[in-house]
């Protein structure tokens, strides 16, 4: 039963992002620039019939069906690796209408301007965003607890405590998940009341995005390998016992 | 050690970082986040270290073919994530219920985490249940799984069953089954039976010279003396084959371990009478060589005593007891154990399964065995317990009917047995038990 509540969750959790991020896509002005070019591609070589003047109307269409074809596909065979490819595709089909958000545009440099223009609000296009992500960690680690539940039932563990601990594993991940949206989220809602605070600090430093932001970075990124070395040692430190 | 799953989303919430620095992205910049709050809230859980065991009893005894069933209460003190603990059995017992590895979801706090399964202990031996095994695992597979183990130190003696053989009040009036002639011995206190007249030696008391027949004697210089049995108990020994045809039949029913019964229940019956019982392993096919390499010629014995102790000794010797584990013929057994029969007039027992591979090499050792009886009241001093075999491994009707063929064509191999001399008994242990087998040779009943 537990099992069911699961792929129930990922079904769920699948659609969700899927939808939103074909959505996205079809939402962004990249989308309407490549099927402008398409029907301008084909009315030059004379290929321009009745059907084919109607391809913005039926790419999202086309395009959805393979995205979702993939998609099912991979939640049925539902291993981490499928998982990985559900956010790939998703994340690809997203990015266009996050990067309309860019301060810096280097598609100017190259002297293709206008093709990614936001839409819609940046609330709506975080959000995606982080469904995206939150079912993109959701969904490994519900594929990695079942290859768990696999490994154990293989050792002869029996079928009361599989599925307690299913259940429970994916509880842990799940409420995890959850819990660094929320907090993604909450800074999201923070930042502009904090940015209009350190405006006045920020503004007199010349290049400040450059040097607030790779310095923000930088510390950031040296914090984590700090505390991945810190935590190897603890653990060499604590446990004698050769580790599997 | 951090798992490579973690370090997999780190990366992609640098990407996107990275992505967001490159394009001034602030959006790309806070998704990020996402990935990499989860793995620092991940990586805070801790899973479970400090474990601590209920130490069990040292040792457990159970008969063989008995279920036991195990509890290990563990104790586990910190963590959250998965618990595994698991106990290594001996590869033939058999699981009866429940698994003897379990996995457990530790919640915060303390708890108590409980192994129980229920195995049937299916071969003789004492086994030690050294250690309990634990694994640990991350709630998110982000660490690599702890391994350790408990130390429980707790020995499993798995015992042959022993078969009850019931007493039979008067046996000499009413019963066939023989008990030792005789109770002399070479060595211990005489008696006022008068054995025979002697010269003196050195030592002997003056009051056990015989005057008159030293005064008969003409011109010897040693006086006689008189000479009296010495007091002793009863002598029985026992022989058991554990040649590889005694294997027949499954782990838990086979003729060795009937055998094995019948040897430890005849054993304790005599013992129980103030005999003194011997024990002799033996092989009724005894193998010359494995694989080009000559077999050593050896033999596991309890010399002849009485008592507890020799209860002891004998308990201890079958449950070690082994297929082949001595190469030693009957004959070579008897001539083996021969200073201490020689002279007591034992009653010999042999346990085995007469077929027509061993009956030339049984005959010869009865002939040995026979070396050592006096036979003055026409008593039968060797019985042989045929430990049938045929019917353990016949399923169905139409088996079973093989079986009862197969034994009757080998009818003929008792019957020359029989012949010389030799008590034979044959013994189903599917259809009755020993003490059925030998209440039939009860007269009147």
């Amino acid at each position: 039963m537990s099992r069911f509540y699961v792929r129930s969750f990922e079904a769920i959790i699948t659609i969700l992002g899927s939808f939103l991020a074909v959505n996205s896509f079809f939402s962004t002005s990249l989308y309407r620039a490549i099927s402008e070019s398409l029907v301008g591609l084909l009315g030059r070589y004379n290929v321009l019939t009745t059907s084919t003047q109607d391809v913005t109307l039926y790419a999202p269409i086309m395009l959805s069906t393979l995205v979702f074809l993939v998609v099912i596909y991979d939640y049925a065979v539902g291993k981490p690796e499928n998982m990985i490819d559900i956010y790939e595709i998703n994340l690809v089909l997203i990015t266009p209408e996050l990067l309309g958000f860019s301060k810096i545009n280097w598609l100017n440099l190259i002297e293709i301007t206008q093709v990614i223009e936001p839409t819609r609000g940046p609330t709506y296009v975080f959000f995606t965003g982080v469904i995206v992500l939150f079912g993109y960690v959701c969904l490994l680690f519900t594929a990695r607890a079942r290859e768990t539940y696999g490994e154990l039932e293989d050792r002869g563990v029996g079928p009361r405590q599989l599925n307690s601990i299913f259940l429970q594993q994916n509880k842990a991940s799940i409420l995890l998940a959850l819990a660094s949206a929320a907090v993604s989220g909450i800074i999201f809602i923070c930042l502009p009341t904090l940015a209009s605070m350190l405006i006045s600090f920020t503004s007199g430093v010349g290049y400040g995005y450059l040097v607030f932001g790779t310095a923000a970075v930088a510390v950031i990124f040296l914090s984590v390998v700090t505390y991945l070395i810190e935590q190897n040692d603890e653990q060499k430190r604590e446990s004698p016992i050769s580790a599997k | 050690m951090i798992t490579g799953v973690p370090l997999r989303l780190i990366l992609s919430a640098f990407g996107f970082m990275l992505a967001g620095m490159i394009t001034g992205n602030i959006y790309m910049i806070q998704l990020g986040l996402v990935p990499l709050l989860f793995v620092f809230l991940g990586l805070v859980v801790r899973q479970p270290t400090k474990f601590a065991i209920e130490p069990p009893s040292p040792s457990i005894s159970v008969d063989i073919g008995d279920e036991l069933t195990i509890t290990r209460d563990v104790r586990v003190e910190d963590g959250i994530g998965l618990v595994t603990l698991g106990e290594e059995l001996p590869p033939s017992f058999e699981l009866v219920k429940g698994s003897n590895i379990q996995a457990f979801w530790k919640q915060p706090g303390a708890a108590a985490l409980e192994l129980r399964y229920r195995i049937r202990c299916t071969r003789r031996g004492t086994y030690t249940l050294g250690s309990l095994q634990w694994e640990s695992r991350h709630p998110l597979g982000m660490v690599a799984t702890r391994i350790g183990s408990l130390e429980l130190n707790q020995e499993l003696i798995v015992k042959p069953r022993t078969l009850r053989v019931k007493r039979i009040r008067q046996q000499k009036v009413f019963t066939k089954i023989p008990m030792p002639a005789e109770s002399r011995i070479q060595m211990g206190v005489p008696t006022t039976d008068f054995k025979e007249l002697r010269d003196y030696s050195f030592g002997d008391s003056y009051k056990q010279i015989n005057w008159k027949a030293t005064a008969r004697k003409q011109r010897s210089s040693l006086p006689t003396v008189n000479e009296y049995e010495k007091e002793g108990r009863q002598l029985v020994y026992v022989f058991l084959d554990t040649s590889s045809r005694m294997g027949v039949g499954t782990t838990i029913s086979n003729c060795f371990e009937y055998a094995i019964q019948a040897t430890l229940g005849l054993s304790e019956f005599y013992l129980a009478r103030g005999c003194k019982v011997g024990l002799s392993l033996f092989n009724s096919r005894p193998t010359a060589q494995v694989r080009g390499v000559e077999v050593e010629r050896t033999i596991r014995q309890v010399f002849p005593d009485g008592g507890k102790v020799q209860q002891y000794r004998i308990h201890r010797l079958l449950l070690d007891a082994e297929l082949s584990i001595s190469q030693m013929s009957l004959k070579e057994a008897t001539v083996y154990a021969r200073g201490h029969v020689l002279g007591a007039n034992p009653l010999f027992v042999v346990v085995t399964w007469v077929c027509e591979e061993n009956l030339g090499q049984l005959m010869e050792g009865a002939r040995e065995l026979s070396k050592y009886i006096r036979n003055r009241r026409q008593r039968p001093n060797i019985l042989v317990v045929n430990v049938s075999g045929y019917e353990l491994v016949s399923d169905g009707d139409k088996a079973a009917q093989a079986a009862q063929l197969l034994e009757f064509k080998e009818s003929h191999l008792v019957s020359q047995l029989r012949g010389m001399g030799l008590m034979v008994v044959n013994w189903h242990p599917l259809k009755q038990s020993i003490t059925e087998v030998l209440l039939s040779q009860v007269r009147g009943v």
